[in-house]
């Protein structure tokens, strides 16, 4: 291209340019001015996990298992629990998880057996100190301590239950075998219970 | 002064060389790149790449964790591809331990891919342009990206290191509400491009800065083990999703955009027409999109595989990026090698950049879309 | 242009063997003398193959070698091939030649197996750290080397791994 004619289409090139710029002058703002606009977080936006209230049991499931503890890769999840005085199932008495080392993989949600945890929405933390470890089972204090009174009690009375089960069982097997005797007192076989 | 002094004056000018450290904190260098020049005025002499400031020993953590605990490391390794790199590992595994793959599971996991390539040159195609100097297309670009970005956060819940993919499948199902808004991204994408050409294609400025500029020739290309754009700028048309098909992309009609020059134009005009591509691969997906589960009944904690040697390859947005897993036949692997495309392409720059000028250098390192983790790992 | 195929090992490897691409991802692969490695990449790169990946394995424990692994594939058509060399470490560490005069990407791989491994490479332009700082004294992945177990306890608020005999 001539010297002259290169210089006209470079500067074409340089207005086009300008000219979509321009164009954009007029349309909508795309920004968000955070912290004024908060913008609008996914549902299944993965923060913090946190343990589920669920609604049958009127509190979380952790039954202790530390199956979310062995398969964290961060290694950031530490859990006391066990067995419970009176109750059957095994709770959870400490659950704390260092978020400063979470990486928001999810498996810890994906291998928990009683479907106990979830992300939390935990959006904007700011703080002075770098200690980040948060114990779930906070919310849980009162709503524990009903929970496990009312698990003893059904589980007592569960348990009263068979204890008078397997006692009828017994005595009608004792009953059957009483029966039994008296009906063939020569057969000398072996009594069928 | 007298001539004698001007004499030795004039020669020091000409004949005196300069180390120039570019980097490690540099706005260019595409992470924690150093580059040590050796430098005749703004003439580069030899160039050096200094690499390890991102080393986060991967490959150790591989070595130390269960292959079902390395699932987050994946997406670190180059955190643009994040899920590119994040379903390539799951697909290695299914295959080292023979698991199945539900067929939805494998079209939503060619969708997410897709769209997360469409995203990491989103963001090169900014950051390229900013180096040179254009500024404004930087923010467009980013408003596009944001628009993947919460498509792949509303079914991921994260937005840039996705933790995605399981064995077998994937974690969370995608929805109508997630097709209509693909389907309207990519006809916001299509309308966008011509834009992008008018822009900055046809800019004289840019035109000036990258045509010529930058060279790799086939040759340097396989002596190097340059995959990628790179690769298919100079010519061969090498794509590991058309060469070693995996997952269903054999389903797929794409093409493979190459031009022959290799200089940054090239690059850059592959680029652009492979976003066309993956476009083109999304819209096959969605339109032929099974119905069915998305990940097997019981998840798989425990990775059982025959001892031995295993490689893997997928295509990154970067190039060939492979895996080479060391089974024991225990859960835990004896040594995960991770072959990335960004460390063969910084191997060529010594070679590349020798005789360039200083500002050409900036061009050069730009159009090939590095990404330091991905060396360092 | 890219050379046609046409690869000749004869006579260079110590076993060669096919292999099931659909299980593994490789097409054959091969057993070398470490004396043999820069003639089985001109071999390879006559027959129009390039350096895919090289790295090494700590195979101290059961083979009593640190193994070498090289990969050499093609762009027109998929032919992985894989080569092991296994060399016998020898005190202070095993010691190969180097390709980089054949295959100029060798020259960061092998660089980065010197820095993790400690394996030397004769004749490699300028062998020194690549990832680990240039005054480190140690390789990163051997296998005795920064495992979790060594780790020592966790203090309050720390965590100090990888910092094991």
């Amino acid at each position: 291209m001539s010297y002259v004619g290169s210089i006209l289409s470079g500067f074409w090139s340089l207005l086009n340019g300008l000219g979509i710029t321009a164009r954009h002058f007029g349309r909508k703002n795309v920004t968000l001015t955070y912290p004024h606009e908060k913008p609008e977080l996914s549902g299944e936006f993965r923060s913090l996990i946190s343990l589920i209230q669920l609604p049958e049991l009127g509190t979380h499931d952790c039954v202790a298992c530390l199956q979310c503890e062995k398969i964290c890769p961060s290694y950031c999840i530490k859990i006391e629990g066990g067995k419970v005085e009176g109750m059957k199932r095994k709770r959870a008495s400490k659950f704390e998880v260092d978020f400063a080392l979470c990486s928001l993989c999810g498996l810890c949600i994906d291998v928990c057996p009683t479907d106990t945890l979830e992300y939390s929405k935990l959006y904007d933390e700011a703080g002075y100190e770098r200690e980040w470890v948060f114990d779930l089972l906070d919310p849980f204090e009162s709503l524990e301590e009903e929970f496990r009174e009312k698990q003893r009690e059904v589980d007592a009375k569960v348990a009263a239950e068979k204890a008078k089960k397997k006692a009828a069982a017994l005595q009608a097997k004792a009953e059957a075998e009483a029966a039994a005797a008296q009906d063939s007192p020569t057969s000398g076989g072996e009594v069928q219970s | 002064m007298n001539s004698g002094v001007l004499d030795t004056l004039q020669r020091g000018v000409e004949e005196e060389t300069y180390y120039l450290n570019m980097g490690p904190q540099h706005p260019s260098m595409h992470g924690v790149l150093r580059l040590l020049l050796h430098m005749r005025g703004e003439m580069v002499l030899e160039c050096e790449p200094i690499i390890g400031y991102a080393h986060r020993a991967h490959e150790k953590m591989a070595e130390n964790r269960s292959y079902i605990q390395f699932l987050p490391n994946t997406s670190r390794i180059d955190y643009l591809s994040g899920m590119i790199y994040n379903i390539a590992f799951c697909q290695a595994i299914e295959k080292m331990a023979g698991i199945d793959v539900p067929e939805r599971a494998e079209v939503i996991r060619v969708i997410v891919c897709e769209l997360n390539r469409i995203q990491s040159h989103l963001l090169w195609f900014g950051t390229f342009l900013l180096d040179i100097g254009g500024i404004t297309p930087f923010l467009y670009c980013f408003d596009d990206r944001e628009e993947i970005l919460g498509i792949l956060d509303r079914v991921s819940g994260s937005r840039l290191t996705y933790s995605y993919g399981r064995f077998g499948g994937v974690t969370a199902d995608i929805d109508d509400v997630f097709i209509s808004q693909t389907r309207s991204f990519l006809d916001r994408l299509r309308g966008r491009l011509p834009m992008y050409e008018g822009l900055v294609t046809k800019n004289v400025i840019f035109r000036d800065r990258c045509k010529g500029v930058g060279v790799i020739t086939v040759d340097q290309a396989r002596a190097y083990g340059v995959t990628g754009p790179v690769l298919r700028a100079s010519g061969v048309a090498y794509d590991v999703r058309k060469a070693e098909p995996y997952g269903v992309y054999d389903r797929y009609d794409f093409e493979i955009p190459t031009r022959t020059s290799g200089d940054c134009l090239a690059r850059y005009e592959v680029r652009v027409a492979e976003m066309e591509q993956s476009c083109r691969i999304i819209e096959q997906a969605l339109d032929a999109l099974p119905e069915g589960a998305i990940e097997p009944a019981k998840m798989v904690k425990k990775v059982k595989s025959a001892a031995g040697e295993y490689y893997f390859a997928v295509e990154s947005a970067r190039g060939h990026f492979g895996m080479y897993i060391v089974s024991d036949g225990t859960d835990v692997a004896s040594r995960i090698k991770l072959r990335t495309p960004s460390f063969s392409v910084m191997s060529a720059a010594p070679d590349v950049l020798k005789g360039t000028m200083i500002a050409d250098v900036i061009a050069i390192v730009g159009s090939v879309d590095v990404v330091l983790p991905e060396i360092d790992r | 242009m890219l050379p046609t195929a046409g690869l000749d090992l004869s006579g260079l490897t110590s076993s060669s063997v096919d292999s099931d691409y659909a299980v593994d991802g490789f097409h054959h692969r091969h057993t070398v003398e470490s004396g043999r490695i820069v003639e089985i990449a001109r071999a390879f790169c006559d027959g129009g193959y390039h350096l895919e990946m090289m790295t090494c394995e700590d195979r101290r424990a059961d083979l009593e070698a640190m193994r070498l692994v090289y990969t050499f594939g093609r762009f027109d058509l998929v032919d992985r091939h894989l080569v092991f060399v296994d060399l016998v470490p020898e005190i202070p560490g095993a010691e190969a030649p180097s390709m980089t005069g054949v295959f100029p990407a060798a020259d960061w791989y092998e660089r980065e197996v010197y820095d993790m491994y400690g394996v030397r490479f004769s004749g490699h332009p300028d062998l020194k750290r690549i990832l680990l700082p240039d005054d480190a004294d140690f390789h990163a992945l051997l296998k005795d080397f920064g495992r979790i177990e060594d780790a020592p306890e966790e203090e309050s608020g720390e965590r100090d791994e990888g910092q094991g005999a």
